[in-house]
């Protein structure tokens, strides 16, 4: 068995490195400043996505999707550091608390605002600042969908969960930032309505499944 | 579909994540459904709204130096085995002086009192880990092992080895202590990724039986760790498992697979769940 920490073996694999991991650094960036909320943490977020990455490059499989292997890497760090770790909660449990925390409507926010004013009046600002108060998990699939365009199965990759969950926490996560997004607009007085998120039907069942909406299709097509 | 499937699968539709046959369906609905036409208009502008602005941003040059700072000091291992190396350092498995020298250290570190509870442990219920059973435990302590240490009976060694907090050959971090250990013929790589809150203080020698340990001590927010790294016995693969040692004597203990062929057991004070989040797995599934 050889081994060789050659001069030349070193620097090809960094090279390859800068090549495929180090141009996705914007991305990456840019993603944890939304999830960590400060500059300060997305920079030791990033670095430490990168340094990790480095040192397990030779787990990724070349020609295989860097960027969303970098995600991963920079997601799983993340949510460690930030979920709660008092005690692991299955993803149904999960959502439950999500929704009686928040009030996560499954009602879209144009019912409230039919005339949807509060769209043309959504600023950057408030965005940021809606998007930074939605749970980390919801926070982190609105990132990767929205900011990144990942696809529902890549970001189920990356956080490792199902893709029904993924669906649920995309589902959930731009609900409650519309309410936010709503209430800000409501306070600035852009909207005058007095329909208020609580009075509304709130949700009936649980997590979206899309496999169950696919089944239902196929045995009501064989009756 | 009917208008609560519509509600539901809102955005499957418009994220293009339906199929054919399905997006068709959904706007079949939508099309006689005025209801359904405003909320689908909605959600539409939302959506493109929102996105707008998430806007991408550059990461500031000041970042990008100290990452590739980090970088050239930080060796990667991209070749087979970053511990190929320990092998040759292996005594004969079988001569006089190794079963002298086994009886001296087993003296001091093994007691196989670990052994039944690593097999009973309670399974953990992710799916990227594997608990060693006590089948493959049989195979250990073959003739032909490169490397005769089983795993469980390291629990013990462990938790001497880090009661005992012996004193360290070289401290200092990372490049410090791999660098020693290169000059010592071991290219290692130590096993924990160093953070601003996990820092590595430095690494000892350890002879466990014919075979050297390497022993490495890190601060953990205050609190001390000891990680064992060795040459893992047999030729079952060992990257990206998870031996749950559980615990021990008033600590815990975990141990991964890295690379072919090293295990390292963590032996701390640190609650379980926080020692396995150490372990550098996003990766390893
Ligand atoms: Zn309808």
């Amino acid at each position: 068995m050889g081994f060789s920490f050659g001069k030349f073996r070193v620097g090809k694999a960094r090279t390859r490195f800068e090549e495929e991991a180090l141009v996705h650094m914007d991305a990456i960036y840019g993603s944890a400043l939304y999830l960590t909320r400060n500059e300060r943490d997305a920079e030791d977020l990033t670095q430490e996505t990168f340094l990790k990455a480095f040192r397990h490059f030779d787990k990724y499989e070349q020609g295989t999707n860097c960027r969303a292997w970098l995600f991963r890497i920079m997601t799983n760090t993340f949510l460690n550091k930030t979920r709660r770790p008092v005690r692991e909660m299955s993803f149904l449990e999960e959502v439950d608390t999500h929704d009686r925390d928040s009030g996560a409507s499954e009602h879209s926010a144009h019912l409230l605002d039919p005339e949807a004013g509060f769209l043309s009046r959504m600023f950057g600002d408030q965005v940021r600042q809606a998007l930074e108060s939605l749970p980390p998990d919801f926070r982190t699939a609105v990132v990767l969908a929205d900011l990144q365009d990942f696809s529902y199965k890549e970001i189920a990759d990356i956080m490792d969960c199902p893709v029904g969950t993924v669906m649920s926490r995309i589902f959930r996560g731009r609900r409650l930032l519309q309410k936010q997004l709503f209430d800000y607009a409501q306070q600035q007085g852009v909207i005058t309505g007095s329909i208020s998120i609580e009075s509304q039907e709130t949700k009936a069942d649980g997590a979206i499944s899309l496999s169950e909406y696919r089944q239902k299709k196929t045995a009501s097509h064989g009756a | 579909m009917n208008c609560r499937d519509v509600q539901k699968f809102i955005y499957v539709y418009l994220d293009e994540e339906f199929d054919k046959r399905e997006s068709l369906e959904f706007e079949t609905h939508v099309a006689h459904c005025a209801g359904c036409r405003n909320l689908v208009r909605f959600e539409e502008h939302f959506r493109v709204r929102l996105r707008n602005h998430l806007r991408p941003t550059t990461a500031p040059d000041s970042l990008r130096q100290k990452i590739c700072g980090a970088l050239d000091k930080s060796q990667t291992i991209s070749e087979p085995s970053r511990v190929a190396a320990l092998p040759h350092r292996r005594l004969n498995y079988r001569s006089a002086a190794w079963l002298g020298g086994s009886l001296a250290a087993g003296l001091l570190f093994t007691t196989f009192g670990g052994w039944q509870q690593v097999a009973n442990l309670p399974e953990s219920g992710e799916g990227n880990v594997a608990i060693l059973g006590a089948g493959i435990g049989g195979g250990f302590v073959s003739a032909n092992d490169s490397f005769p240490i089983p795993i469980e009976q390291t629990t013990d060694t462990a938790i001497t080895t880090h009661q005992g907090n012996p004193p360290l050959d070289v401290q200092g971090n990372e490049d410090t202590v791999q660098r020693y250990l290169s000059s010592k013929e071991f290219p290692l790589r130590p096993p924990l990724v160093e953070t601003f809150e996990t820092r590595l203080l430095g690494a000892r020698v350890v002879q466990f039986g014919a075979s050297p340990v390497i022993l490495y001590t890190y601060d953990h927010g205050g609190r001390r760790i000891s990680a064992l790294q060795y040459m893992a016995p047999g030729s079952f693969p060992v990257d990206g498992k998870l031996f749950n040692h559980g615990q021990h004597q008033g600590y815990n203990l975990v141990s991964f697979g890295q690379g072919e062929s090293t295990v390292t057991t963590l032996v701390s004070e640190l609650p379980q769940k926080e020692l396995q989040r150490l372990i550098p797995g996003p990766i390893s599934r």
